[in-house]
């Protein structure tokens, strides 16, 4: 009987033993193993001058952290890494595809901590951030950039370059351009102008609002969250008046920023009331409820497809000049990588945006994500397209917008990086709900912003 | 020398378990604890700066995060006291055979079930202030009011209504556990509680309350802990309810001020901790 429980107690514990090592090997042999679809990949015969490549390179496996979580988007990527694969056959590359909004922050931030993807897709402020952090390898980035001379718009290198402009924060991949979208009819109808100069837009907004047969006069951006910023930027950048100065400080407290703070709280009045976030905006353009309303060019699709092309305009929020709210995708590539994993990351990156991949990228969401490259632009399997068709006759306007895109933290041609922290803090965003669903007024919220920006900068 | 043997087999047993625990809470924890002291760099390549007590001095002299422990007191006590008695009132009502009760049984546990994105986004459909079914009925066919109440943007407001969705996703877990447990008391016992006259409160407080305190003991405990750190209930539903789970994910992540979240995070486990204690000595004294 003892020796039994003897015996059993070996057994046991070895059993345990070996199936915690069989786990842990498991775990390393998925590590090492290529994904199920580049296995394929790399069963199918590849071309000779691959096959002499690879056998000069080790294996080497990076992530790649998009936010395009979307089961055909994930597909199109794979079908892109999978070409990828074919040219250049040592390379694994894995896809992290995380939500695009709050959660991309979180999850930026956590990894940030240790285990960064080689090459991650961001947005011009997380940009900012990673290279404000030193997490970006700006040789990298640099080094696809210039593979690629004079073939990026004007417009997206003064926002992609660095305030020293000796560097780039990403390598773009497309980009959006938001700004104000009326309903031509309604507003031919009523015999008013386009809402491009303020007065026009208050004047529209005032014409139009009737609630009590559930008719506002705007869609207005007011959620505690980026897109109430990049409204209000536009308004604010108009007047002349930015976040930041020429010597990158805190210049939230100004006599023009307080103007357009007090505009915004006054178009309020007659816009949809509470909390509207891209939902609602997006909503009460589609369903008639508001003539006008600010959004990005993602709303082309919906559009399209509901027969509303012709019907509406887009129009820059203009004062003393106009000023469009872009955002340009990046991509970029981590710091503190090893050797064979920057090179890994540098070529894939550089495959993303040769003109027949960056189509299917852009693809993916035709109309939302437009074009950086004009040989892309002019291409024609990027004009291939039902929904790209569908708004040639806006695409002078789309362009317009390009050239008309003002950032807070871009002063006199300089980039600050810096503010890329204010922005990933909320503070203005927060500021702006306050604004107009709290009631709140705009000298103070303007005082406040300004030191809550001072504090960020201090960090 | 046997009871020795003994013990090593037995050591040898939980030795798996307790490596996985020492490595995936024991580690994280001493991890915290050391960061609460430093001013953490978001680049892990750049150094750590010590602030001896400096996080929680900033913690404990930042009136937000008493205010944001005061919601998180209420909340949650409203929150473990009302899903709790609607999970205990509904096992009671279900405990006894009746018609369509699977199906009853199968609506109750719905919104648990559900994932709480969905729920949070089919709430905020039906309160919209243009097209929401609530407002449609408030305003429009009651006419209660002019116009539509901001329902989640009014502090007041939408504090009740994550309360109020709290307690309806929540309660199932309650009834699940209270419906097991009283299938489980010997029905002799209301026999003869009747038999000498105990009416129906003195039954439940006496027999049925005594019963299921073991599981009462465990949900409250559970569901205090629970409450007290959600987060992406109250955060999907409205900006406006600022409990201390939402007051520690700014830092952590908005303002990126990782050493004051640990610090935030050490003294809420604190109070957590000595309140979970305190509970179950002083009130659940079952044992």
């Amino acid at each position: 009987m003892k020796k039994m429980r003897k015996a059993l107690t070996v057994i046991l514990a070895a059993a345990m033993t070996l199936s915690l090592a069989a786990c842990g090997d498991a775990g390393k042999q998925q590590d090492r193993e290529p994904s199920e679809s580049s296995k394929t990949e790399s069963q199918t015969p590849v071309p000779s001058s691959s096959d002499a490549q690879s056998e000069e390179h080790a294996p080497v496996t990076i992530q790649f952290m998009h936010s395009m979580v979307q089961e055909e988007r994930q597909q199109v990527i794979q079908g892109l890494i999978d070409k990828f694969s074919q040219q250049y056959s040592w390379i694994t590359v894995e896809q992290a595809p995380t939500d695009g909004e709050s959660s991309y922050d979180t999850k930026l931030t956590a990894l940030a901590g240790g285990g960064m993807p080689a090459v991650i897709e961001v947005n011009q402020n997380r940009a900012k951030w990673l290279v404000g952090n030193e997490l970006a390898d700006m040789g990298a980035i640099r080094e696809v950039i210039e593979s690629k001379p004079g073939e990026y718009y004007d417009a997206i290198l003064k926002i992609n370059t660095t305030e020293d402009g000796q560097n780039y924060i990403g390598v773009p991949v497309g980009g959006w351009v938001q700004g104000i979208w009326y309903n031509k009819t309604a507003f031919a109808e009523k015999g008013l102008e386009a809402p491009d100069k303020w007065e026009n837009i208050l004047a529209a907004a005032k014409a139009f609002h009737d609630p009590a047969n559930k008719k506002y006069g705007i869609a207005l951006p007011t959620v505690d969250g980026a897109f109430s910023e990049q409204s209000f930027s536009q308004f604010a950048l108009s007047a002349g008046a930015n976040a930041l100065n020429a010597e990158g400080g805190a210049d939230f407290n100004s006599d023009r920023m307080i103007e357009a703070l007090t505009f915004y709280k006054e178009l309020y009045q007659y816009s949809i009331q509470g909390s509207n976030g891209t939902t609602e905006v997006k909503d009460a353009l589609l369903n008639g409820s508001v003539p006008m309303g600010i959004y990005s060019t993602y709303i082309l699709k919906d559009l399209i497809n509901g027969g509303m092309m012709e019907d509406f305009g887009f129009a820059l929020v203009t004062k003393e000049t106009s000023a469009s709210y872009g955002s340009v995708g990046m991509l970029s590539i981590s710091d503190g990588l090893s050797e064979a994993e920057r090179e890994a990351a540098v070529l894939f990156v550089k495959f993303l945006v040769e003109p027949e991949n960056n189509v299917a990228w852009l693809h993916m969401a035709p109309g939302g994500q437009q074009p950086v490259m004009p040989a892309v632009a002019s291409d024609p399997a990027y004009l291939d397209n039902e929904i790209i068709k569908g708004f040639e006759s806006l695409s002078p306007e789309i362009s317009a917008a390009f050239g008309s895109i003002s950032l807070f933290g871009i002063v006199d041609g300089r980039n600050f990086v810096s503010m890329g922290n204010v922005t990933s803090a909320n503070v203005i965003s927060r500021a702006i709900y306050d604004l107009t669903v709290n009631d709140m007024d705009p000298a103070a919220v303007a005082a406040e912003v300004q030191k809550q920006i001072e504090d960020l900068i201090a960090q | 020398m046997k009871k020795r043997k003994d013990m090593l087999a037995g050591f040898l047993f939980i030795a798996p378990s307790v490596l996985l625990i020492v490595l995936l809470i024991g580690y994280p924890m001493l991890h915290n604890f050391i960061i609460s002291f430093h001013k953490v760099p978001v680049n892990p390549r750049k150094a750590m700066q010590f602030v001896g007590a400096g996080n929680f001095v900033k913690t404990l002299t930042d009136p937000s995060f008493y205010q944001a422990l005061g919601v998180t007191v209420v909340f949650t006590l409203l929150v473990v006291m009302l899903s709790t008695a609607a999970g205990l009132g509904a096992a009671i009502l279900l405990n006894r055979p009746f018609f369509g009760k699977k199906l009853v049984k199968a609506l109750i546990l719905l919104p648990y079930i559900v994932p709480s994105v969905s729920l949070i986004f089919a709430w905020k459909y039906m309160f919209n202030n243009t097209y929401g079914i609530v407002n449609y009925l408030f305003v429009d066919v009651l006419e209660l009011a002019d116009r539509a109440p901001l329902w989640f943007d009014r502090p007041a407001s939408a504090f009740a209504l994550v309360v109020l969705f709290c307690v309806w996703k929540f309660f199932p877990y309650a009834f699940m556990s209270f419906y097991a447990i009283l299938q489980t008391i010997d029905r002799t016992l209301y026999e003869a509680a009747e038999v000498d006259g105990a009416n129906g409160w003195q039954k439940f407080r006496v027999i049925t309350l005594q019963e299921i305190m073991p599981v009462l003991a465990t949900v409250v405990t559970l569901r205090t802990i629970w409450v007290f750190y959600m987060y992406t209930e109250i955060a999907l539903l409205s900006g406006q309810v600022k409990t201390i789970s939402v007051y520690l994910y700014e830092n952590a992540f908005s303002m990126r001020d990782m050493g004051k979240a640990a610090a935030i995070s050490i003294l809420l486990f604190a109070m957590i901790f000595a309140f979970i204690m305190l509970v179950r000595k002083k009130v659940f004294r079952y044992e």
